[in-house]
């Protein structure tokens, strides 16, 4: 075996969960400021029916990229921590199942793995998120192409340096899909991260969040790539993806839906897990921006993330059937 | 005299419950018809203060593990379903606690019911989810002093004729407490399962909707029920205790002093202990003191299982038990 074949393609670091998503049959939404300001209500101290439950565990940003990775064909790893229960085990039975190599993979003995239920009502999700926070030290990783960042609760940021010192000395690129509390925690905290990022990823709601301001995508580009990152993904639901490397913003439209949207989780976590693999197999932004199309699309028509995402023959079958649909330079 | 193979078996569904504690929410007040409403906000992400998932309860289990630790000889009919909550529930609940599953049979079609328990400023608000069940009578189900029937989903009253053909058959004494399921079907359908029963639990409203009657005595609640059939009416008022009469013996248990937790599991443990004291050959009046004990231990946990006790320590308590049930 060639010395190139023992090298990760990726590895994923950031927290695991498991979901819980419930079809609720009764509730009532509240809304206020033009149906901005919404509220979610239940019968206070009575019951309420579901018409369906599923349980997955597995789940949460790094997991999705990591199982999503594998699918792809890539050989992926995962950094993450579970509790020592069930939902911690049955996750671990996923990884394995689905090719991700679990050696990096820590046991908190005291705190239970992360869990998060999801209330799915009018076609929005309202989740409870059960997140504990974890002692983060960056392990002890093999030379991978990439490195995979991504949702991680308080503390996360204390990583920086040892991942700066893994970068350096393994030539390893990152990709950054920022999770909420990352997000949350300020452009202070994030800079170490940016500037060592060679491919940046989020929404743009988030894009706005972390600058503080109200900009169009085009100059959130601008702005976000002057803080370190050498590619930048902004995508905007609808309107598709945009993209910066160079100096260059591209467009990419969205794939017309296979069906009626069934569940949004894991949309953007199938966007970003394809287009870094494309770029991980050599492909240019502008085709990684369409594979990362060609997988959401996928992903949303089941409930939860992982069972729709695809492998790289289906991606390239649904690029065929959308050849037509091209990337568009905007600036 | 043929011996009975089970002292109790329980029939009724079993699910996994999912305790949250809610913080970012808030009670929204509402005309007093509706009831106030839990709000959080919608379609976001709200943060929760704790989780705690507790496979193989409901109604049925609740009694059958209470039953096993108190020392009776117990089985279960419940139907499981095709997923990991179900390998949980028969191997890390029923097995443990020395529950025999008494039909093996699983839905393949479905899950295992599961509810989230939303706790909020001390009340629960609890989103169930009832799998879809094809309930049929087992044929193959042993014999026993005591059969508990308890809450079913849509389609339970299927199974009464079969009820009804068991009792007949093997001469078997029925307690019965009604779930929300079978509360919600009409009192023609109820009164058939309630001809059939000896001991009957239902809480206040409950037997207030059974009857009809509005605004009358307990006492009054206790005989309307008694006249539907079982010579044994329990009747549980949260914090007043509980109202029982059996033949023409009334009495008031008050609930024993406890700190509350969680209240989940707190009927199913007085009617496990209420029973098994029965059982034991004890009177009426002490039986309600086992089933008060039960309770007050239950709620001092999350979940409805934590807290039942074994008959030696049911013992220990009782005879160190101060407050005694009263003449209505």
């Amino acid at each position: 075996m060639k010395k190139e074949d023992k090298i990760f393609d990726v590895i994923s670091l950031g927290d695991t969960t498991t979901d819980v998503f419930m079809e609720i049959e009764d509730a009532e939404v509240f809304c206020e400021n033009r149906k901005k300001d919404c509220l979610i209500c239940f019968n206070y101290a009575g019951k309420v029916a579901a018409s369906g439950v599923t349980e997955i565990d597995a789940v949460g940003n790094a997991a999705n990229n990591a199982v999503g990775s594998a699918r792809l064909g890539l050989k992926a790893g995962i950094w993450t921590i579970l509790g020592d229960d069930m939902n911690g085990r049955q996750a671990l039975d996923v990884f394995r199942a689905e090719k991700v190599a679990t050696d990096f993979i820590e046991t908190d003995k005291v705190k239970d793995t992360n869990y998060s239920v999801v209330l799915n009502f009018n076609a929005e999700r309202t989740i409870l998120v059960y997140h504990n926070d974890r002692q983060y030290v960056f392990p002890e990783l093999p030379a991978s192409k990439w490195l995979y960042l991504t949702s991680m609760g308080q503390g996360w940021e204390t990583i920086s340096e040892d991942l700066i010192v893994y970068l350096k000395k393994t030539g390893a690129k990152m990709a950054f899909n920022p999770g909420t509390h990352q997000i949350n925690s300020g452009l202070k905290k994030l800079m170490p991260f940016l500037r060592c990022a060679d491919f940046f990823i989020l929404n743009v709601e988030e894009a706005q969040k972390i600058l503080r301001v109200k900009d169009d995508v085009k100059i959130l580009l601008q702005k976000i790539m002057k803080l370190g990152p050498k590619k930048v993904v902004i995508t905007d639901g609808k309107n598709g993806s945009y993209a910066i490397e160079n100096g260059q913003i591209w467009q990419v439209p969205i794939f017309p839906d296979l069906g009626p949207v069934v569940e949004r989780t894991g949309c953007g976590d199938s966007y970003a897990t394809a287009t870094v693999a494309a770029l991980c197999l050599g492909e240019s932004i502008q085709e990684a921006l369409k594979w990362g199309a060609a997988n959401a699309r996928m992903v949303v028509q089941f409930i939860g993330v992982q069972k729709g995402l695809q492998t790289k023959a289906q991606i390239k079958k649904t690029l065929r059937e959308f050849s037509r649909i091209e990337p568009k330079k905007i600036g | 005299m043929l011996q009975e193979e089970y002292d109790l078996i329980s029939v009724g569904d079993t699910t996994t419950d999912v305790f949250i504690q809610l913080k970012e929410a808030s009670i929204l007040r509402r005309p007093k018809k509706r009831g106030d409403a839990l709000c959080m906000r919608f379609a976001d992400k709200i943060a929760i203060g704790g989780v705690r998932g507790i496979d193989g309860v409901g109604n049925a289990a609740n009694v059958a593990v209470g039953s096993s630790r108190l020392g009776l000889k117990t089985g279960i009919w419940t139907i499981l379903g095709n997923d990991d909550n179900a390998e949980r529930i028969a191997t890390n609940v029923f097995e443990k606690e020395g529950v025999e599953q008494l039909v093996a049979f699983r839905d393949k079609k479905h899950r295992t019911n599961f509810s989230v328990v939303l706790n909020f400023n001390a009340e629960r608000t609890i989103i169930v989810y009832h799998a879809p069940r094809v309930y049929k009578w087992p044929q193959e189900l042993p014999t026993a002093k005591w059969l508990y029937f308890t809450s079913m989903g849509e389609g339970w009253e299927k199974v009464i004729s079969g009820l009804k053909k068991y009792h007949k058959e093997t001469g078997v004494k029925i307690a019965f407490n009604p779930g929300t399921h079978q509360l919600r079907s009409s009192l023609e359908i109820l009164k058939k399962v309630l001809t059939e029963t000896s001991v009957l639990f239902v809480n206040k409203e409950e037997a207030v909707k059974i009857s009809g009657i509005k605004g009358g005595s307990i006492k009054m609640l206790l005989k309307e029920m008694q006249k539907t059939g079982p010579e044994t009416v329990v009747i549980t008022d949260g914090d007043k205790g509980a109202f029982a009469v059996s033949a023409e013996e009334f009495l008031h248990m008050p609930i024993l002093p406890a700190p509350i937790v969680e209240r989940t599991g707190c009927g199913d443990s007085f009617a496990a202990g209420f029973l098994v004291a029965l059982n034991n050959g004890l009177t009426f009046s002490d039986a309600l003191i086992w089933g008060a004990i039960n309770s007050s231990l239950v709620i001092q946990f999350i979940g409805a299982r934590e807290g039942l006790i074994t008959k030696e320590k049911m013992e220990e308590l009782f005879a160190r038990v101060t407050i005694k049930p009263e003449k209505i």
